[in-house]
């Protein structure tokens, strides 16, 4: 065979594996409102940038007919490319292809290009949209699963790795997402479980839609295990590149700095709090008052929002901002909130993203039904979070901290290197109420006017403690400082932090309340 | 700015205005537990039922059989006493927590 003729080959064996499943399948996908696996790689990536290798891999399956079926790619496409100019390594499922089911060959292709990010220090991300595991692959497509979890859990906090779920990912294949630092989900074509609604039905008599079981909406909103939500694959991609533009690329370096910007003027910080420290307000204001271009992108927005988690730039550096939101829930502490918050500070410590944490909350949450599902433990998880975590850490108090939710909440005493509060700020053992009702309750029940009497003693305790001045007089305040001056000290907070290296003894790792 | 549809919340005493989520607006209650209600412990199917009511049972008597992840799961007479009343149903299916038989 002349060159000429080997090209001409070529051309038409790539020709015949690039087509996927077929016309036929391609439209049938596209009818749904979903991309192909490549139309969904090429708009994430720059132009031009995707290159795309082991296109000939072949499955090597010879049972139930299988020698006879040949799967483009074997139901994967994996490559690497740019996005936003820097490299990343990137995999989509093919669902044109015996519906992206994953066999031996499909889930090699996944783990050689995972090995290729962890070697090269890169962001991986994977596009799921599989029906599952490959039946007929019998327990070769287990082993492929348990290989991309390894690999998921052998690079965590070495390179991000990102999850987008672009149609089913029920079963094992669920497990891969979990174990990555942040799954992307879309309305209406998302869908995770574990048991899907037949077995459910056969098995436990309940019955229930895909959608309500493990659709986007609850995923986002009820389990908590994805972390952005879109209502079309287009916006979803969006989401997918202004993160990537916030996180460094691997753990051992920064994030991208961009030109500094002042927050947009609209956002009048001392103007959000009410004068009654009993009513709300919408914490992510005060945010976007004193963030770069009042831009804040917000992680996990629809789950536990009485605690906002997300990334913002400081002088054009990335900063993670954990906020305690008195809009939802008074912004108490509570399982979810408190599991939220310290994977976030987990994230934001292992690729060096320094801290700012927003404090105004009540407490934890009372109730039984918190006890019983375990609020001291994962309440835990976010002290072990903070006292764990190296960068610099930055606290501000606007409104209250209270109990143990001050100490929680990046108080000095877990690490803080810096703590401001607002004039505003009440730091004591519990609210004016609940204090007087416990130090003055001979005074108040023995009374002839309870009512009056306890008024009076809230007062009285109101007057004294709820400020910022006796932590002040502690020195567990390094500074109060009023509404105006909250991006001056904090942008000086992080330039004066910028070189800190907290060396921990050698370990091999801790045991935080998992 | 206004805040629409906001509700109260008591944190130690003191009543906060605040939205609340739809997790916990939809939290169980707490109901201590009753020892004469004997509940499903998981969802399933029940296929036996060996009492009647009004029947005398004695201490580990066998009470019904609850099938659930394909196990036959017998329930046995807490203590000794006369069923008051039975709630389950031959084949019926039953919701975890489900009350399926209350002694006197």
């Amino acid at each position: 065979m002349s060159l000429a003729k080997k090209i001409l080959d070529f051309f038409t064996r790539k020709e015949k594996v690039t087509a996927g499943g077929g016309e036929q399948a391609v439209q049938k996908q596209n009818s749904m409102g979903k991309m192909t696996a490549r139309q969904r790689i090429e708009a994430i990536l720059d132009s031009q940038t995707f290159h795309e290798y082991d296109l000939f891999v072949e499955h090597t399956n010879k049972d139930f007919g299988m020698d006879k079926k040949f799967l483009p790619g074997d139901g994967v496409i994996t490559g690497t490319g740019n996005v936003a100019g820097h490299p990343v390594c990137i995999y989509a499922q093919d669902f044109t292809v015996a519906g992206g089911s994953l066999g031996l060959a499909h889930a090699r292709k996944i783990t050689k290009i995972m090995d290729h990010a962890a070697k090269l220090g890169m962001p991986l991300i994977g596009i799921n949209d599989s029906g599952g595991a490959r039946i007929q692959e019998g327990v070769n497509s287990l082993a492929g699963y348990g290989e991309i979890f390894y690999r998921n859990t052998k690079s965590s906090g070495i390179i991000p790795q990102i999850s987008v779920i672009l149609g089913p990912c029920a079963g094992g294949a669920v497990y891969s997402p979990a174990l990555t630092d942040f799954v992307f989900v879309v309305d209406k074509i998302s869908k995770m479980f574990i048991t899907g609604p037949e077995v459910i039905k056969t098995v436990l008599g309940e019955e229930i839609s895909m959608e309500d079981l493990g659709g986007a909406r609850v995923q986002a909103e009820i389990s908590g295990n994805a972390h952005f939500f879109a209502e079309s694959e287009q916006e979803c991609i969006q989401q997918i590149k202004k993160l990537m533009e916030f996180i460094p690329w691997n753990n051992q370096k920064k994030a991208d700095k961009f030109a500094p910007k002042p927050p947009k003027a609209h956002f009048k910080i001392e103007e959000i709090m009410p004068k009654d420290p009993k009513e709300p307000y919408d914490v992510r204001d005060v945010i976007k008052a004193f963030v770069d271009d009042s831009d804040f992108l917000e992680v996990q927005e629809h789950f536990a929002a009485n605690i906002v988690i997300g990334f913002a730039r400081m002088k054009g550096e990335t900063v993670g901002i954990v906020a305690n939101q008195p809009l939802v829930l008074a912004g108490v502490l509570d399982v979810d909130s408190s599991n939220k918050a310290a994977r976030f500070i987990r994230y934001c410590d292992a690729f060096n993203i320094p801290l700012i944490t927003l404090v105004d909350l009540p407490g934890y949450l009372p109730g039984v039904d918190q006890e019983h599902a375990g609020v001291i433990r994962h309440g835990a998880k976010i002290l072990y979070a903070y006292s764990e975590a190296s960068v610099p850490k930055i606290t501000l108090t606007l409104r209250k901290a209270y109990g143990g939710g001050y100490i929680a909440m990046c108080s000095r005493h877990l690490g803080a290197d810096f703590y401001f509060a607002w004039p505003s700020a009440e730091i004591a053992v519990m609210g004016p109420e609940g204090a007087a009702n416990i130090i003055f309750k001979k005074e108040i029940t023995t009374a002839s006017n309870p009512d009056a009497v306890r008024k009076e003693k809230v007062a009285e305790y109101t007057e004294k403690f709820a400020n910022p001045y006796v932590a002040a007089a502690n020195g567990f305040i390094d500074a109060v400082i009023s509404p105006e001056e909250t991006r001056g000290y904090l942008c000086h907070a992080l330039e004066m932090s910028a070189n800190k290296n907290e060396q921990l003894p050698n370990k091999k790792h801790g045991i935080p309340p998992f | 700015m206004k805040i629409e549809n906001l509700r109260s919340l008591v944190v130690d005493d003191t009543q906060y205005n605040t939205k609340l989520n739809t997790k916990f607006e939809n939290r169980k209650k707490y109901a201590p537990k009753n020892e004469k209600h004997i509940i499903a412990f998981i969802p399933g199917t029940i296929r036996e039922i060996y009492v009647k009511q009004g029947q005398q049972v004695s201490k580990t008597q066998d009470l019904l059989v609850l099938e659930a992840m394909k196990m036959r799961n017998t329930i046995k007479a807490p203590f000794s006493g006369t069923i008051k009343k039975i709630y389950a149903k031959t084949d019926g299916t039953v919701p975890k927590g489900e009350l399926l038989l209350e002694f006197e």
